[in-house]
């Protein structure tokens, strides 16, 4: 980092093109928020400055419609992640660690999967799910969501219990733990942070689906965010008012997630960005 | 750590370990494997996706390989690759804009600034850009249209219709251009989508990526006398190509298979006249509207050789830097 | 425990999150249960879905109403709305039959030109034929005139609406009709033009030309028709039949008194009649004509773009059907007329030679056809709720709810919807320019000549290398669909001819006298391979005596 030659020229440059695309990421932002308080006939006629009097109810109205969206997302986001990290960390540990029969042949599998586009499967997916009476369920989501998740997460993780240190995994035997224990008080302990980064990324993975609750869901109550608001623009004439509002709720979760997570976030980045 | 071996006659002595295999094979393989040999299968058949099935061996194959909308849903996918390697640009400048930044504490902030929108769901920014291209009421034509940017086009266009650069009348003087509904403009504003294309994860890792250069090849560059864009030049960029190669191939499999965009902004039929139509898109719509699944089935499998054949480029790509 | 919870007061955002975790849990659950008709409040209800497409404002509440009162004479019965946007709504039916998920009742019609062609399939296999019901009197119909009358025979179309022609089957239960109009901001036009609504084309394009007049003088655009791609179908249909109708005489090759797909695609291809013939350029030039007083890129409008600009007051007519009769008089802040849409006169120099006359309404059907999906838990109770919904009090109180057009003989629609009433004289439609194969490329291809982009010369020519190139394939789709539905026919009556013999089981699927049907479904089935054999004999022998033409 240099610390010498920093005239004020640059110095404006810098903060002023930051600024710049600052204004412009931030620009639907700042749309969502003042047309949600409007009404149709003062967004039609003045879209881009606050109108008086606020429309408060908008916002009701908006998380009437939003609210139920949001809690099916959470459950499927949160279980979906749930499983997917349950499922996926003692796998990993099982492939990072020995060299098993049919290990390779799996692994090569995996690969060949992830290359697949998804509509290809996507018939005999909605097929399979049928005959196992897992359609209109957010739960048969979940399941396959965390089946889909599998391919990356074994993947990185993986890598990260094969650059492990042998010792730990041969102190932890010597006390005689199992695998299962290695795994709960091995693996997890040193692998925290890049589990938390794949945690957050199928999180948001999750809550952004969109195409298989599309087909799968019948029933309006049980869709998830993506969805939901997929169909509630598809409304025979909008009432923008509200729709603007449902947008920035359903903004609101992940940014409070984000709040939280973004050191372990970032962290996880980086070390996966290393690893490559 | 070098894994140990388990060889076949103590796999009984290790059941416990298999036992912790079996949920990710299950799950691996009724979801992911079951359904793509099921695909595989399907596709030397006729298929409705539901009961009908007739064996017609290669025949959907000899269909995909003349027909002319698949040959252009390819033509267009290349063209959109290409756009996204233009759009990864903003992306590398801001983050090499950031990285530049003096002060710690700003570069935190600003760093904070621009990671919160990027987390709004994916939904809600393709919606809002859905409204922004609203002929009537969206805000990109109420903006060109106050601004008189849309006189301005619209003068540009008859000037090149006249002088026979281009064939068509898409800006008029007092008519709101339709940005998703014109087959000239679609493909267009599909791909300025999300300007100004700071993207998700880009910056981010980007970022962390030049955090790494150590202090001292900044100091020997300034002894050397390089500028502000040498030391671009040389040190940044590298570094930024490096990364960006490797997920190429993440961004090539991206575009082939992904349509959940054009579907929301454009919908089933890849907007007006197919402008938009993916390859992606062509399996969905002949899948679940035209109920040919066995063809589409053909499709995703003519799409993933596709795929697997530019990641084997990719790779020797990758190793020879190396 | 204890420990556990000091561990994780800890960190304030994971307990957040578990908190917000157990709170949508109990929410899906909750849903979950209600979805089965267990939930607190709804035990052991039957529950049933309607699921249909008609968003427009005023329709749900309407329908709500109606259950309401349903539910009201069957408590133990709960019937909930499905609502799904149109745009999706063909490949969401798809899926959901294929999932056998499908709700109870579905809408049947949507999803553009793929979809016409599917929905006859969907019948036999996925949806309950009603024939054994329609000849029996509508239990809901007692205390009225209708009270002896079978229930098809209280439709004003005797149900022709439900009807299914190739499986000779009653198969949906229409609940209104709906007829198109031009429907007019009434002071805008009468401060431009005057108290009269012009009555004849010339009188409106003066008309258009006024109104952007008007405009400009204002200083803002003023579109003189508003128009999205969905509702220009039926203005350019109108203009179709009334300049093509001589045609029939020409096209109808077996006399059955209407022109169908395969006759008028048979006629194009092999060049009987010709794209440039004099009739048919004025009937494309005269809406290219028209097409100027529409809003720019108008075919990729939404309708309710389009219905947007109306009530803004940016256009000042609109022309769409009866069904956003309601959504307009709500949303509107000046008064809206309506009227019928105005054709050449024979005066016309350009136009006047081939107008026939306007278009018929006597072969109206019902619309907002429901139907009964084969999967449905509860058959006779989505029965029992469509013959109360087709009742003709009832009938007549949710159209009048609606604001739209009741399909019960007797029923009275509300006074505003006089000017929908259909018309009787007219004439029939005679060509059909899309021929099988060719519907995408014509799709594409009429916007860009309307926008201007082509000319007609240019337009001709690529439809023509369509037909050449599209027709081939079209055809064989069409005799091939055709040939599963014979085959789903010729299952249907070998699963009546078991009912008749006495096998086991059979007796599930089957409705009505099976005798009766079984000969039914004989004589059409003999009929339909005839017609089809005709068809396909028409074009084959036009395309052959066309190569013969071009040596």
């Amino acid at each position: 980092m240099s610390r010498v030659s920093e005239g004020p020229i640059a110095r404006l440059l810098k903060h002023g093109y930051l600024w710049l695309m600052l204004a412009l990421v931030y620009l639907p932002f700042y749309v969502m928020l003042i047309i949600s308080f409007k009404d149709n006939k003062q967004f039609y006629n003045h879209p881009w400055v606050p109108t008086f009097p606020l429309h408060w109810e908008n916002w009701a109205e908006a998380w009437d419609t939003v609210g139920v969206f949001i809690a099916n997302s959470v459950f499927l986001a949160v279980t979906a992640t749930l499983v997917t990290l349950l499922v996926a960390v003692p796998a990993a540990y099982v492939f990072g660690r020995y060299r098993v029969p049919f290990g390779g042949i799996f692994w090569a599998g995996l690969i060949i999967l992830m290359l697949m586009p998804g509509v290809a499967n996507l018939i005999p997916l909605f097929n399979l799910m049928r005959r196992l009476s897992l359609l209109n369920s957010l739960m048969g989501l979940a399941v396959v969501t965390a089946a889909g998740g599998q391919v990356f997460c074994l993947f990185v993780l993986r890598n990260f219990v094969e650059d492990m240190p042998k010792e730990f995994f041969e102190c932890a035997r010597i006390d005689g733990a199992s695998h299962l224990q290695q795994v709960i008080h091995v693996v997890i302990p040193q692998c925290g942070g890049i589990i938390s980064a794949l945690a957050i990324m199928n999180f948001v993975g999750a809550w952004n689906s969109f195409i298989l609750p599309l087909i799968v869901i019948r029933d309006p109550e049980k869709l998830p965010l993506a969805v939901g608001l997929f169909r509630l623009q598809g409304a025979y004439v909008k009432q923008w008012g509200p729709l603007m509002a449902a947008y920035f709720i359903s903004a609101i979760p992940l940014v409070i997630l984000f709040a939280f997570t973004m050191r372990l976030f970032i962290r996880g980045i980086s070390e996966g960005a290393i690893k490559g | 750590m070098p894994r140990e071996r388990i060889r076949f006659a103590q796999v009984r002595r290790h059941w416990s370990l298999y036992a912790l295999m079996v949920p990710t094979l299950v799950l691996v393989a009724m979801f992911m494997y079951l359904p793509a040999i099921s695909g595989v299968y399907h596709s030397f058949y006729r298929w409705d996706g539901d009961e009908l099935a007739t064996y017609v061996g290669m025949r959907n194959y000899r269909q995909a390989f003349g027909d002319p909308e698949l040959g252009w849903a390819f033509v267009r996918v290349g063209i959109l690759f290409g756009a996204s390697l233009f759009k990864m640009v903003p992306s590398i400048v801001t983050a090499v804009v950031i990285h530049r930044i003096t002060r710690d504490r700003l570069r935190y902030f600003y760093r904070l600034l621009f990671v919160v929108p990027m987390v709004i769901p994916w939904m809600v920014g393709l919606l809002i850009w859905k409204f922004f291209y609203n002929p009537v009421v969206g805000l990109l034509n109420r903006f060109l249209s106050t601004t008189g940017i849309l006189d301005i086009l619209a003068a540009m266009n008859t000037w090149a219709v006249k002088a026979n650069v281009v064939e068509s009348v898409i800006f008029q003087v007092g008519r709101n251009p339709a940005w998703l509904g014109d087959s000239d403009l679609a493909l267009a504003a599909y791909i300025f989508w999300g300007f100004p294309w700071i993207g998700v994860i880009g910056v981010l890792i980007y970022l962390s990526g030049l955090e790494k250069i150590p202090h001292s090849v900044y100091e020997c560059a300034d002894l050397d006398g390089v500028g502000w864009f040498g030391k671009f030049l040389y040190i940044e960029l590298p570094l930024i190509a490096t990364q960006v190669r490797i997920n190429l191939v993440l961004l090539i499999i991206g575009v082939l298979k992904g349509y959940g965009l054009v579907l929301v902004l454009l919908g089933e039929t890849g907007g007006p006249g197919g402008a938009v139509m993916v390859p992606g898109l062509y399996m969905y719509y002949n899948a679940f509207v035209k109920r040919e699944a066995g063809y589409a089935c053909a499709i995703g499998i003519l799409v993933f050789f596709v795929i697997l054949a530019l990641t084997y480029v990719n790779n020797k790509l990758v190793r020879v830097e190396r | 425990m204890r420990h556990l919870w000091t561990r994780l007061r800890r960190y304030p955002a994971l307990l957040l999150l578990i908190t917000v975790y157990v709170v949508s849990c109990l929410v899906v659950g909750v849903n979950a249960l209600r979805a089965r008709g267990g939930a607190p409040g709804s035990e052991g209800k039957k529950v049933l879905r309607f699921a249909h497409w008609q968003l427009e404002p005023g329709i749900r509440s309407a329908l709500d109403r109606l259950i309401a009162n349903y539910h009201e004479l069957h408590p133990d019965v709960e019937v909930r709305q499905i609502l799904i946007p149109e745009e999706g709504y063909f490949r969401w039916v798809n899926t959901q039959l294929i999932g056998r998920t499908a709700p109870d009742m579905i809408e049947c019609g949507l999803g553009g030109t793929v979809a016409w062609a599917l929905w006859p399939k969907f019948y036999a296999r996925y949806f309950m034929p009603l024939d054994r019901y329609v000849d029996e009197p509508n239990p809901y119909n007692k205390g009225t005139p209708l009270e002896e009358a079978p229930w098809r025979k209280t439709y004003f179309d005797e149900m022709e609406g439900g009807y299914d022609d190739s499986l000779q089957s009653y198969y949906r239960v229409p609940l209104s009709a709906f007829t198109v109009r031009l429907y007019y901001n009434k002071p805008l036009i009468e401060e431009v033009w005057g108290e009269q609504f012009p009555q004849t084309y010339e009188a409106f394009i003066e008309l258009c030309e006024a109104l952007e007049e008007h405009g400009r003088q204002q200083g803002r655009r003023l579109v003189p028709i508003s128009g999205s791609g969905y509702n220009f179908r039926q203005f350019f249909d109108a203009f179709q039949t009334a300049l093509t109708a001589d045609y029939l005489r020409q096209l109808d090759r077996d006399y059955d008194g209407s022109v169908s797909r395969i006759e008028s695609g048979a006629a194009i291809y092999a060049g009987t009649v010709s794209m440039t013939e004099p009739a048919i350029r004025a009937n494309f030039e005269l809406v290219r004509e028209l097409s100027e007083y529409f809003p720019q890129g108008y075919m990729s409008l939404d309708r309710d773009e389009a219905v947007f600009l109306f009530l803004q007051g940016h256009a000042a007519m609109i022309s769409t059907g009866s069904w956003d009769f309601q959504s307009l008089h709500v949303q509107s802040e000046f008064e809206i007329a309506v009227a019928d849409i105005p054709l050449p006169s024979r005066d016309n120099p350009r136009y006047g030679r081939y107008v026939a006359g306007p278009r018929t309404e006597a072969g109206l059907e019902g619309g907002f056809p429901m139907a009964i999906t084969k999967t449905s838990a509860h058959p006779d109770e989505a029965l029992d709720f469509l013959q109360y919904a087709s009742s003709l009090k009832k009938n007549e109180e949710l159209n009048r709810n609606m604001f739209w057009l009741p399909v019960i003989k007797g029923a009275r629609p509300r006074d505003e919807l006089k000017p929908f009433a259909p018309r009787i004289e007219g004439y029939s439609p005679a060509i059909n320019y899309e021929g099988p194969g060719v519907e995408l490329t014509y799709g594409q291809l009429t916007p860009e000549f309307l926008s201007g982009k082509l000319s007609y010369e240019q337009f001709v020519e690529r439809l023509m290398d369509a037909y050449r190139r599209e027709s081939a394939g079209g055809v064989y789709e069409y005799v091939k669909n055709n040939q599963q539905t014979l085959t789903q026919q010729m299952r249907f009556a070998a699963l009546r001819r078991a009912d008749m013999t006495g096998a086991a089981g059979a007796g599930a699927s089957v409705t009505g006298s099976s005798e009766t049907q079984y000969k039914r479904i004989m004589e059409a089935y003999v009929g339909q391979v005839g017609s089809y054999n005709n068809e396909i004999r028409t074009w084959v022998e036009l395309a052959r005596s066309s190569k013969a033409d071009r040596g």
